[in-house]
This record gives C-alpha cells, structure tokens and sequence, in this order.
C-alpha cells in the first residue's frame, strides 16, 4: 500500500518539491538587505558622533571621545548599508611624526605649527570628500553631513595629540640629553 | 567526610578560574607601577632614599588599608541577603549543609579574588624595605595588619548580610559600620585627644580597630609600648571580632532564611503613598513614570541627611571643645574630602543599586514593552539621581564656601591668601561637580551590565577614580626609565605630572561618561536583558561584522524533510 503508484507516494511527490520552494524560517541574508532601517537612529548616533568628534578636537583631553566617534562613523555607515574605507590617516601620522621629528630642531615651534596646519589640512580635505557624498550607500543617511563633520573633527583631534606628544617626547629628550 | 564542603569546592573552582590569575598578576603589576611611578614622581632627587621608601611604604600601605576594608565589605554584604531574597538559602538547608558551611563557603567564594590579589600586592611594599627607612618587623606588621583588615571587613559584611534582607540597607549598613569601625571611631579619640590635650590617641579608640595595627605598624614600630598597646594585642582583639563576627552570622542565618524575612520585610517596607504638593501637582504636565516610582520606592528614606548631620554635630563639637586648635588648615582639607566623598559614595551607590533593583522587581521590563520606550526610563532614571542628589550637593557646596570664608577670615587682610581660599574652592566645587556627572553615568552603566551592585560599584570606583591615577602613573613610570630618572630632578618633572594629571583626569571621564551614554543610548534593551556583555545580542542594522558572527552562531538548525 505504501509502495510506488500508491496515494501516499503522490502526495510525497506533490510535497516535496513544495517544500524545497517554501522559504526559511528565519531571514536569509537577502532578507536581511531589505530590512527597514531605523532612520530616526541613524540621525541620532550621527549628531552624537558629531559631537564626540567636536570634543575629540581638543587635543590630548578628548582622545577617547575621537576614537569613540570614529567607532559611531564606523557603525552608522555599515548600519546604512556604505562601504567602510578609510583614507590612509595613519600613514599621514606616522609622516607627520617623522617630518616633526626632524623639523622641530631646525624650524621651533612655528615651524611646528607651520607643518601640522598643512598636514591637518590635507587630511581634512580628504575625509570630507570621502564621506561627505560616500558612493554605494543603499540608505541615505539624513545626518550624513553631520557624520562627515565629526569624523574629520576626531581625525584632527587624534593626529594633533599624536604629534603634540611626539614633540614634547622630543623636548624632553633633547634636555634629557644636555643634562 | 569533607570538612566545609563548599568551602573546598569555592576554593577549587577559583584555582581553575582564568580570571583569579588575571586579578592576581594585575594587581601585583599596578601596585608596582604605582610605586615605581612614585619613586620617579615624588621622590625623583627631591628625598634621600631612605625617606623616599618610607613615604612609598605609608602611601602605599593606606592604599591597600582602603582597598582592603571597602572591597571586603562591599563584595561580601549582599551575599546572603541575595539568597534571601531570590528564595534559595532554605533549599541549601534541605541539604546536609550547616550554618557555618555556607557562611564560610560564602566568604571564601566572595573575598578569594581579593584576598589574592591583596596578596600579590604586598611585595611592592618591601621597595621601601630595601631602599631603606623600613624596618623588616615594620612590613611584616603591616602584611599581617592588611591581611586581617581585610579578613575583618569581610566578616562584617557576612553579619550584616545575614541580618539584612534588602540589598540597598545591607550596603549601607555595612559601608557605615565598616568606615565607622576603622575611621570614624579612631578620628574621634583624635577629637578627643585634641581636647585633652594629650600626645596620642586614647587607647580604647585604637586597640579595637583595624586602624590599631595599622596605625602600631606605621607611627609606632612594632612591638613598642609607646601607643599603650602592642600589637600582637590589637590584631588578636580585631580579629577575635571577625570571628564572633562571622559566628554570630552561623548562628542568625538558620533563623531568617527568608520565609519570616518576608513576612517582616512585608509589614515594614510598605509602599507608601506620596502626594505632591500643590505646586508640584500644578506645575507638573507630562510625568515621567520613573520619577513618581522612585519617589513612592524611596519615601521615607532619610538619604544622605543622617551622615551630613553628624558630620555637621561633630565639627561644631569639634569648634566648640578644641577652639582655635581646630581652625587649621589640616582639618578644612579633611573635612573637604570628608564631605565630598561621602556625597560621592551616596550617588555612587544610588547609580549603581537603581538599575539593578528595576531589573529585579520587573519594573523596567513592563516598562519597556510599553510605547514609552528606552529614553524615558533613561530620561527618568537620570532625573531621579539629579533630585535626589540636588539638596545634599547644596548642602556640601555651601559648606565649602563657609569653609573658604572662614579660611579668609582666619587670613585676615587681603592678600594672596584669600585668592589661594577661592581658587581652591572653585576647583573643589568645579571637580566635585564633574565627578557626580561622571559617577552617575558610569554608575547606571555599570549597574545594568553588572550581576550585583558591588560588582558594579567596584568597576565604577576603578573607572572614575583610579584609572587615571594608574594611566599617569605608568606613564610616569615609563618617561623616568627611559631618561633614567633626570626628567624629574629638573622642572620638567612637576609640569609633566601637574599636567597630565589634569589631562587624564578630563580624558577618562569625558571617555566613559561617552561609553556610557552611547551604551545606555543604543542598547539598552540587550543590557537590561544581560544579552550584550555575552554577545548574543545585536541591535537592528548594526555592524555587518558583528552579525555575521552573531548570526551563524545563534542560528538555529531547520529541520528539513528526508526524500
């Protein structure tokens, strides 16, 4: 009875194909690229970065609140579905370091100014113009402006201390070595 | 038969525990970057070395005094009363177990990480044995006076959960008892012997405290007649009290074990009807629910009141009794930092205790399914810190002000003296101002991540108050091994520190008040149902990274039909 041609096996080949067509339980990850976004959070945790990043300009004091900012960027542009890439800021530190390092005996303190300004500048120009327009976003985030802002701010903030740091290391050292 | 059968299985789990070699190895590793960081700091050309080992040694060993009589009492004073509460100490009584089995199970479970990790630190304390000014009957003293603070504290914090039944009364009896046993008690004989014009403290202020053997191992050396006690007496004496202590608790527990507690607990801890007054009802539109909560939870308390009264009752005993004496410099500081402390410690707990009692009683659960949503209890919660806090924190900012005034008149004509009183006051008030800021933020934080409110208060204090301290430290530490200590016998020295206190001062507490707001902020829900520490939480379109972990693990498996 529960062999082939019986009315069991018809209704096992009407079945089965169903089943291999119904779709999952959970949300498979195409699924997942439609969800909806929560547009009011993304506005939110935009402002916050840009005031972490506004904080995060102060050099030395507000180096937790620029690494937090940079995280909340991070977060809210894979959250609107960007891509994360970051401009190479940290090759622009170690640079600047080397290049203070060097300029701080010849030039003083000026000099010193003189150099970061430039450097900071070029750094500025390049993370707005990153994430200001960001391509390929499949959401738009309304605080964009915003999260650029904040993260330049925090970019600055860190590689200031960076150097302020490294300039005062030197100080320090080159007394160390008179006395 | 095992002798204390918990007590043998505590012991086991926390050998095999990662965590107990990881609190052993950073405690020993601060203490020696604090005391290295010191050296180099402080004493860097300034002291010959010998001096310099005794100011390491006294500054170090009433760190550990601290740290030994606040950790063992706050992780030990919820202990039982938790049990309690959650109904599982009467099925540990169905067992075999007996009184003493738990009570020291309790304690070992509780006070084993920080017994180890007091014990990992005291070898920093022999720097100053061999630099000199040290002796050795002086550090082993002081080994056995930190050792048996901490064994003290505990025991206490063991009685008073034993007694007590609710969470918030256990930690403030038990702070109470334990600052009142070893300082308030000693700072009195001091009042005392002010007054009477005598050269040390009366010998029964001394002799029962844990400050008696500190006190005997620092100022006196050991074994000398000098204090009218030796030491060997005020350890015994101590210590015979943790053990009466901790056997009064064997005897209490069998007998409240949470049916009657109960029962009791419901006949005195009504819920009390609060009316607002006329202006409040009229100016109040929009009520946040959290506020007429906490108010009704909170009505009746007395709040910080009774401590900021007493205080205010034995400063002016104090004027009155001692006079012109007591008008110095010295005791304006101390009463300063008495204040200021206890109305941090009051916020601190109040942070730390709120989030966590709104979890167990459910209220925050209901209160997140309703459309108010995560920012009004946050909104609420926050407001509630504020208000409870506002009056007490005037209270202490106008005493400092009578205290500046009093300094300036106590000057008498104007001169840089007065600037030096006002400027310290603006300071003062400006710092105490920011710590509560910070102190409720990190408190709250802590609260909803942490399983107990001792945890979360620990956590709190090492954000707040130590982290900066241990980061300038190291620092420190590093800058003086790499110019081999020259940096510090010039000027150089006091601005590299000066301002890099201030500099990480505001750094660590504008970073965890921002980790704490973003947290609080983005995910509260997970923290509330403990979801977030453990990673298997992810809030709607967070990072890709972060779900693709989440979700291939929690991803449950879909059973398919066979061909």
């Amino acid at each position: 009875m529960l062999g082939k041609g019986t009315l069991f096996s018809a209704l096992r080949e009407r079945a089965l194909p169903l089943n291999r067509t119904l779709p999952s339980a959970l949300p498979s990850d195409s699924a997942r690229a439609l969800r909806s976004i929560d547009t009011a959070r993304l506005i939110r945790r935009s402002l916050r970065c840009f005031v972490f990043g506004s904080i995060g300009l102060v050099p030395l004091v507000g180096v937790g609140l620029a690494v937090q900012s940079m995280q909340l960027a991070r977060s809210v542009t894979r959250e609107s579905g960007g891509e994360w890439c970051l401009p190479p800021f940290r090759l622009y530190r170690v640079v600047g370091v080397a290049l203070l390092w060097f300029a701080d005996p010849v030039w003083g303190l000026i000099g010193d100014w003189v150099l970061s300004i430039f450097l900071l500048l070029i750094q500025s120009f390049l993370c707005l113009r990153r994430f200001h327009h960001p391509p390929n976003v499949a959401t738009w985030n309304p605080g964009q402006s915003a999260l650029a802002w904040g993260m330049t701010m925090a970019q600055v903030g860190l590689s200031l201390s960076l150097w302020i740091l490294a300039i005062l290391f030197r100080r320090v050292w080159n007394e160390d070595s008179a006395l | 038969m095992t002798i204390l059968p918990i007590a043998a299985r505590e012991l086991r789990l926390l050998a095999r525990h990662s965590r107990t070699y990881w609190t052993r190895s950073l405690n020993a590793l601060v203490v020696a970057v604090i005391s290295l960081g010191m050296l180099y700091a402080g004493f860097g050309g300034a002291l010959s070395p010998a001096s310099a080992g005794r100011s390491l040694f006294i500054i170090v060993s009433f760190i550990a005094g601290a740290y030994a009589l606040l950790d063992g009492a706050l992780m030990t004073a919820d202990c039982l009363s938790r049990e309690k509460r959650e109904g599982t100490l009467g099925l540990l009584f169905l067992t075999d177990l007996r009184a003493h089995d738990i009570i020291i199970g309790k304690l070992i479970s509780n006070v084993g990480n920080s017994a180890y990790g007091l014990i990992a630190s005291l070898p920093a304390l022999g720097i100053g044995l061999f630099l000199g000014g040290v002796t050795g009957k002086e550090f082993f003293c002081m080994m056995l006076a930190l050792v048996n603070a901490l064994f003290f504290s505990a025991a206490f914090g063991m009685f008073i959960s034993a007694v007590s039944y609710h969470e918030r009364r256990a930690y403030t009896a038990t702070t109470l008892g334990v600052v009142g046993w070893a300082v308030a008690w000693p700072a009195l004989g001091w009042a005392w012997s002010l007054y009477r014009y005598t050269p040390g403290i009366a010998l029964p202020f001394l002799v029962a405290s844990p400050a008696g053997a500190f006190w005997h191992a620092i100022a006196a050396g050991a074994w000398r007649p000098s204090l009218g006690y030796t030491f060997l007496e005020t350890l015994a004496m101590t210590h015979c009290f943790a053990w009466a202590f901790l056997g009064s608790a064997s005897f209490i527990l069998p007998r409240r074990i949470g049916a009657t507690a109960v029962a009791r607990d419901g006949t005195t801890t009504r819920v009390r009807r609060v009316r607002p007054s006329v202006f409040q009802r009229s100016k109040r539109g929009f009520e946040n629910p959290m506020i007429r909560t906490g108010e009704r939870l909170e009505a009746g308390a007395w709040g910080l009141w009774p401590a900021l009264t007493i205080f205010l009752i034995v400063w002016a005993l104090g004027w009155a009794f001692v006079q012109m004496n007591w008008l110095t410099w010295f005791s304006y500081v101390i009463a300063v930092i008495l204040m200021h402390a206890v109305l941090l410690l009051a916020t601190m707990l109040q942070a730390c205790r709120g989030p966590r009692e709104d979890q167990q009683s459910g209220m925050l659960e209901i209160l997140l399914t309703t459309p108010l949503g995560e920012d009004v209890y946050l909104r609420g919660r926050m407001l509630l810190t504020k208000r409870r806090c506002l009056w007490p924190l005037l209270f202490v900012v106008s005493t400092d002000l009578g205290l500046a005034a009093a300094g300036c008149w106590h000057a008498g004509r104007f001169s840089w003296e007065w600037l030096a009183w006002v400027g310290a006051l603006v300071a003062l008030a400006g710092k105490l101002l920011l710590d509560l800021y910070t102190v409720s933020w990190v408190g709250f934080w802590q609260g909803l991540k942490s399983h107990s409110a001792g945890i979360a208060l620990r956590r709190t204090t090492f954000y707040v108050f130590v982290m900066h301290w241990l980061i300038l430290l190291g620092c420190l530490t590093f800058l003086g091994l790499c110019t081999q200590g020259k940096v510090f016998q010039s000027g150089a020295g006091g601005w590299i520190s000066g301002v890099g206190y201030l500099v990480l001062f505001l750094m660590i507490r504008l970073h965890v008040c921002g980790l704490a707001i973003t947290e609080l902020r983005d995910e509260l829900r997970p923290l509330t149902l403990g979801l977030a520490k453990e990673g298997r939480w992810c809030a709607d379109g967070e990072s890709s990274a972060r779900q693709g972990q989440i979700d291939e693990s929690s991803r449950i498996p879909v059973p398919r039909l066979r061909d």
